[in-house]
């Protein structure tokens, strides 16, 4: 007769067993070469890009003139009409340089996205040979006709649902770029232009009593 | 007064997080800040939908549509709930043109996260 204890331990064992195949072990190497592939792209961005003299003193420059619009703004509200006009010409000379430097920044910004995407395409290419024919994950929905060439790209087979290595990889990419980006403090301030569109649309849901 | 004011123009800027974790009545909120704690707070909703949802498990469109739904009506209410702010300041956080690339990538996070959660407890 066997111990009753046996029974208990063969059902944990199998249990553990079904949760050991169910595990996505290649969908979580997916995510662990893209969590690499982000951080080593913005580590390079910043030795090319963040941690020149040029940006540095660019975004510096930015952070100044953007306190002074603040302040500058503030003074005029408290002005009486007929002396705004000068403050008013200063406010417009300070804004138009910002706009400038704000141009200068996005080019420069732009090398660190090209960068980071030759380094992408090449990971990917690496993985899709590396993951040919396997699919990594299933989908819990069948994407659109469109999104089916890069989510089920590779694999065989008519199951739309199937996760296509390339498809995965991307996503993670794409959650995780702007989040290392944000969290290492590399983000790019925003520029003054959209600065001027968020408040025009936050004043366009204050009147509509959306907000 | 005087000791109270030099010593609130000596003390040092609260960061994001210890704002918004420990709110004081007194903590003022740029915009900046503002969406930075809007980014974050997306990303942890899109994150959290996406591991319940390939558990529970939910499948297709409406996993998608429930997911937009949540992350527009959850972050407002989640801010004004946690710290006191001005809404047309909050209004101006979320805006399209600020917080654009942060619903890419809550958007992003809910997928990865759905996907893998869905494919470990389903498939």
């Amino acid at each position: 007769r066997r111990h009753p204890g046996f029974a208990c331990q063969c059902t944990i064992t199998s249990r553990l067993r079904e949760v050991r195949a169910m595990f996505p072990f290649h969908g979580l190497m997916t995510l662990g070469v893209a969590i690499v592939s982000t951080l080593t792209a913005e580590g390079l961005s910043f030795y090319v890009v963040y941690s020149t003299e040029n940006y540095r003193k660019t975004k510096k420059s930015i952070d100044a003139s953007n306190k002074k619009i603040g302040r500058l703004k503030e003074e005029l509200a408290a002005l009486d009409p007929a002396k705004r006009k000068i403050k008013q010409r200063e406010l417009s000379r300070i804004e138009h340089d910002v706009v400038k430097m704000d141009r200068d920044l996005a080019a420069m910004q732009s090398k660190s996205t090209m960068a980071v995407a030759v380094i992408a395409l090449v990971i990917l290419m690496t993985l899709s040979t590396a993951f040919s024919g396997v699919a990594v994950a299933k989908l819990p929905f069948v994407p659109l006709q469109f999104i089916t060439a890069l989510s089920h790209r590779g694999l065989e087979g008519d199951d739309m649902r199937d996760c296509s290595v390339a498809f995965l990889y991307m996503l993670c990419t794409m959650s995780l770029r702007g989040n290392v980006q944000k969290a290492l403090g590399f983000a790019p301030p925003k520029s003054l232009m959209q600065v001027h569109a968020a408040q025009a649309q936050a004043r366009f849901l204050k009147s509509k009593n959306l907000l | 007064t005087s000791v109270a004011s030099m010593a609130a123009a000596q003390a040092p800027d609260r960061t994001v997080m210890q704002k918004f974790f420990s709110p004081l009545v007194t903590d003022k909120w740029q915009t900046a800040e503002l969406s930075e704690a809007v980014h974050w707070s997306r990303q942890f909703v899109g994150l959290v939908t996406g591991v319940v949802w390939g558990i529970i498990p939910m499948r297709g469109t409406l996993g998608l549509v429930l997911f937009f739904v949540i992350n527009v009506s959850a972050i407002p209410m989640m801010m004004s709930a946690k710290i006191n702010i001005d809404m047309e300041q909050l209004g101006e956080a979320m805006s399209f043109e600020m917080s654009k690339e942060g619903f890419i990538a809550s958007f992003a996070t809910f997928l990865v996260a759905w996907i893998l959660s869905y494919t470990a407890f389903q498939a």
